[in-house]
C-alpha cells in the first residue's frame, strides 16, 4: 500500500464506498489523484469540506452523491487508459444532453462525460484546487483579467494538464453562449481533436413565441447533425430510441429531485442545505448516461426520503421562521462557502428560479408524437432560465409567488455574457411585477472562485439578511 | 442610559455613545492592525469625551468589517444597515446614502423610517473608493488632507480611467511626465471617482434627498464632482465619517 492510505480510505468511506469497493477502487483512484497533483494533505482537507459544506455527517444521500462525483473524476482521469473511446460534451450542453447519454448505448465501452463540470465539482468544490488548472488556461490561451470563462478555463487546463484525457469528439455548445464553442475551435486547432457543433439562432427577441418554428426546425436539425457526428464517432448508430431511453432516466432522476424541490419549498425550517441539494442536481450533468443515471436516481431516492424524515421531525439547517429566499439561478459550483454564507446569515434559500414553472414532460402527449431532436429542441427552447430574459423574470415571479418568498437573490457572472447580463433587465421586469421588494444582486463568478470570496460577499449577504428581516418585520 | 456604537472600518474606526438618547461623545482613529485593541481605544476615547467609562456601557453594537471581532460587543448589525438608520436619524429626509469609505463605496435606499430599501456596495475594487484618493495623492507626492483642498482644484479636467486604480495611477504618471498642470489632474481624478460612484450608484435608483457620508464626504471638493455627476443635490452632515457608529448606537438603544 502507499503513505497515507487511511487518509484515503476515510474520504471514500465519507463517500459511502463500502470496504470492498475502496479495496477495488483504493489503486486507481491514487493513480487518478496522483495524476490530477491531489496529494494525501489534500484528500484530508477534501473530507472535511465534505463535512462542513455537504452535511457528509448526516445524509447517506449527500454521501452517495460525493461518491458518485468522485467516482465520475477517476473514471474521466482514466478514461485515457480505459477507453478507446472518449466523447466530451461542454457545459452548458443542455440540449445535446440526451443525445450525448445515448452514445452509452451505442457503444456501452465508450467515456461519455463533461470534463469541466467534473472538475469543478471535484477540483474545485471538494479539493479547492482548481487554481492550476485556470493558470495553466491563462498561461496558454484564454489570458487572465480578460473575462474568459472558468468552464472553458478549466476544460482548457484540464487537457493542458493531462488531467483531462485527449478526446475522440468534443460536443460543443454553440447553443447558448458564445465562449465555449470558441474554446472548443482552440482545441481543435491545438489538440487536432474534434469537434460537432450543436448550434442554434440566438437572434430571438425577448417576446417571441416559445416555440417558434423557425429557431425548431434549425435547432432540432443541429442536434440531430450532432447525433451523426457522436454515431461517427462510436461507430455505431444512435437511434432515436436510445434517446428517448436516456430522456426517461433524466426523467427518473427528475422525480425524485422534485421531491427535494417540494420539501425545500414547503417546509419550516428549510430540512436540507442548498449547497448540499446543489451538489447532488449537478449530477444530472455529470452521469448524464442511462447507466449513470439509474445511480443517480438512486441516490437521488435516498436523499429525497431523508429530507422527508427530517421535515417529519421537524429538523432544519436554518433556524424556524427564517426568511425564504429565491436564488436566481446559480450558486457558485467551485466556492459552496458562497452558499453557506446566506445560510449563516439566518436566511432560508429554500427555492431556485424555475420552481413552480411547468416542466416540459406535463405535455408528454403532446410531445411524444414527436422526433426526439425535435423534443430536446423544445426543451431546450421551453425552458426560460436559458433562453431569455423575459420568460426568466414571468418564472422568477411565478415561483416568488407560489412558495410565498420574501426576498430574491440574483447572482449575475463575471465573466459570463449570458448570466452577466440578463439580470438588470429581470430586475426591473421583477420589480415592476412585485414591487419594492427585497432583491440583491451579487455579483460572483459560478466557474472560477479566485474572483470572489464568501468573506468578501458576507457583508452584503448579512445586509440583504437584515434588509429581508426589516420589510417581513413592516409588513406583519 | 448609556449604550455604544463602534464601527471599525478598513481605514478608520469610529465610536459613538449615546446617553439618554443624544450624543456624548464620539472619536474616530486610524483602525490599524489590531482590531480588538482599536475597538476598545476608540471607545474609551469617545466615553472620556462624555466623561464616562467601559463600565457605563449598557449595551454596545459592532459594525463595519470589523464587527465581529469586537470583544465588548453585545451584536454586530452590517454598515448599510447602521448607515442607513444614523442618517435617517440625523436628516430624517434622507432617501439615498452614498457612502464612499476607506476601502469600499456604496449606495442605499432607505424609507422615512430608515430602513433599508435597496443597496449597491463596491467592495471588489479601489476604484471610486478613499483608497484611490491615498494611491493618487502618493503619485502626486501631495498630503491627503492637501489633496482635497477646493484651491488645488483644476478648470480644466484630464479624463483619467475610472475602472481600475492601477490603470489611473499609470495615466497620472503619464500625464506627470507630459508635465500636464497638476491641478487638471487631480479635478480629472475627482471626476473618475464620481463617474465610479454614480453609476453604481443608478442601479439602485435614487431619490432625493441624497445624503453622502464616510471619511471622503468630508472632502468638499469630491461631494461637487458627484453633484454634477448624478444632476441632484447632495448633502453632508457636520459628521460624515460616524453615521455607521451612530447608527450602530441608535440599535443598541432599542435593546435596552
Amino acid at each position: 500500500m502507499f503513505e497515507g492510505v487511511e487518509a484515503y480510505r476515510e474520504l471514500l468511506t465519507t463517500c459511502d464506498f463500502s470496504p470492498e469497493e475502496i479495496d477495488n477502487e483504493l489503486p486507481r483512484l491514487k493513480k487518478a489523484f496522483d495524476k490530477a497533483g491531489l496529494t494525501v494533505e489534500d484528500v484530508k482537507r477534501c473530507r472535511e469540506r465534505m463535512i462542513t459544506y455537504f452535511e457528509a455527517d448526516t445524509l447517506r444521500g449527500a454521501r452517495m452523491a460525493l461518491g458518485l462525483h468522485i467516482r465520475a473524476f477517476v473514471d474521466m482521469v482514466m478514461a485515457g487508459e480505459e477507453h478507446d473511446v472518449r466523447i466530451y460534451g461542454h457545459l452548458p450542453l443542455m440540449a445535446g444532453h440526451c443525445v450525448l447519454g445515448a452514445a452509452e448505448l451505442a457503444r456501452p465501452d465508450a467515456y461519455i462525460g463533461l470534463p469541466d463540470l467534473i472538475c469543478h465539482m471535484v477540483l474545485g468544490a471538494f479539493f479547492n484546487k482548481l487554481d492550476p488548472l485556470l493558470e495553466a488556461s491563462e498561461a496558454w490561451c484564454l489570458p487572465a483579467g480578460l473575462a474568459h470563462c472558468g468552464c472553458s478555463q478549466a476544460k482548457i487546463g484540464g487537457r493542458l494538464t493531462d488531467v483531462v484525457p485527449p478526446a475522440t469528439l468534443h460536443v460543443s455548445a454553440g447553443n447558448y453562449c458564445d465562449e465555449a464553442p470558441k474554446v472548443d475551435e482552440v482545441l481543435a486547432y491545438h489538440f487536432k481533436e474534434p469537434v460537432v457543433w450543436c448550434n442554434r439562432c440566438q437572434d430571438e427577441s425577448f417576446d417571441d413565441p416559445p416555440m417558434d418554428d423557425r429557431h425548431l426546425k434549425y435547432f432540432s436539425a443541429n442536434i440531430r447533425r450532432t447525433k451523426d457526428a457522436i454515431s461517427e464517432a462510436v461507430g455505431a448508430e444512435v437511434t432515436n430510441q436510445m434517446i428517448m431511453q436516456t430522456m426517461m432516466a433524466t426523467e427518473e432522476v427528475g422525480k425524485e429531485f422534485k421531491r427535494i424541490q417540494d420539501y425545500r419549498a414547503e417546509s419550516d425550517p428549510s430540512p436540507i442545505s442548498v449547497v448540499t441539494t446543489d451538489m447532488a442536481a449537478a449530477l444530472v450533468g455529470i452521469d448524464m448516461t442511462p447507466r449513470g443515471l439509474s445511480k443517480v436516481a438512486e441516490m437521488m431516492k435516498v436523499l429525497a426520503d431523508e429530507v422527508q424524515d427530517r421535515v417529519e421531525r421537524g429538523v432544519g439547517v436554518v433556524p424556524k421562521g427564517a426568511p425564504r429566499v429565491m436564488y436566481a439561478y446559480v450558486l457558485p459550483f467551485a466556492s459552496p462557502a458562497v452558499g453557506k454564507a446566506f445560510e449563516e446569515a439566518g436566511l432560508n434559500v429554500c427555492v431556485r428560479e424555475g420552481y413552480g414553472s411547468m416542466p416540459i414532460w406535463s405535455r408528454r402527449e403532446e410531445i411524444a408524437k414527436l422526433d426526439p431532436c425535435d423534443i430536446v429542441a423544445g426543451i431546450f427552447l421551453h425552458n426560460p432560465t436559458l433562453v431569455k430574459p423575459r420568460w426568466r423574470a414571468d418564472v422568477v415571479v411565478l415561483g416568488y409567488n407560489k412558495a410565498k418568498l420574501d426576498g430574491i437573490v440574483m447572482l449575475p457572472h463575471y465573466s459570463c455574457r449570458v448570466f452577466g447580463t440578463d439580470f438588470p433587465m429581470m430586475r426591473d421586469m421583477v420589480r415592476k411585477e412585485l414591487g419594492d421588494i427585497p432583491i440583491t444582486v451579487l455579483e460572483t463568478d459560478v466557474f472560477d472562485p479566485r474572483y470572489y470570496t464568501a468573506e468578501q460577499a458576507r457583508t452584503r449577504i448579512e445586509s440583504f439578511s437584515e434588509m429581508v428581516r426589516a420589510a417581513k418585520a413592516s409588513a406583519a | 442610559m448609556v449604550v455604544a456604537g463602534v464601527d471599525v472600518g478598513a481605514a478608520t474606526a469610529k465610536a459613538v455613545i449615546l446617553r439618554d438618547g443624544g450624543i456624548a461623545g464620539f472619536a474616530v482613529l486610524p483602525t490599524g492592525h489590531d482590531i480588538q485593541k482599536i475597538a476598545r481605544k476608540v471607545t474609551r476615547l469617545a466615553l472620556a469625551k462624555a466623561e464616562l467609562t467601559m463600565a457605563d456601557l449598557h449595551y454596545t453594537v459592532g459594525t463595519g468589517y470589523g464587527r465581529r471581532a469586537i470583544p465588548f460587543a453585545d451584536e454586530a448589525i452590517t454598515e448599510i444597515t447602521c448607515h442607513a438608520r444614523g442618517a435617517n436619524w440625523v436628516i430624517p429626509e434622507t432617501r439615498t446614502i452614498i457612502d464612499i469609505g476607506g476601502q469600499d463605496s456604496k449606495a442605499i435606499r432607505l424609507d422615512a423610517r430608515g430602513n433599508v430599501l435597496n443597496f449597491v456596495m463596491n467592495d471588489k475594487c479601489a476604484a471610486g473608493t478613499g483608497r484611490f484618493f491615498e494611491v493618487m495623492a502618493k503619485v502626486l507626492q501631495l498630503p491627503l488632507d492637501k489633496f482635497a483642498s477646493p484651491e488645488l482644484l483644476g478648470q480644466h479636467p484630464w479624463k483619467i480611467s475610472s475602472v481600475c486604480t492601477v490603470f489611473a495611477e499609470s495615466e497620472v504618471v503619464s500625464l506627470r511626465a507630459e508635465k500636464k498642470s497638476r491641478e487638471d489632474i487631480i479635478a480629472g481624478l475627482y471626476q473618475a471617482v464620481a463617474s465610479r460612484v454614480g453609476a453604481m450608484a443608478r442601479t439602485i435608483d435614487y431619490e432625493d434627498l441624497v445624503v453622502f457620508t464616510g471619511g471622503v464626504a468630508k472632502n468638499k471638493a469630491m461631494a461637487r464632482a458627484l453633484e454634477e455627476e448624478i444632476g441632484h443635490k447632495i448633502v453632508c452632515p457636520d459628521e460624515p465619517q460616524i453615521m455607521g457608529a451612530l447608527g450602530a448606537a441608535l440599535f443598541a438603544l432599542k435593546k435596552v
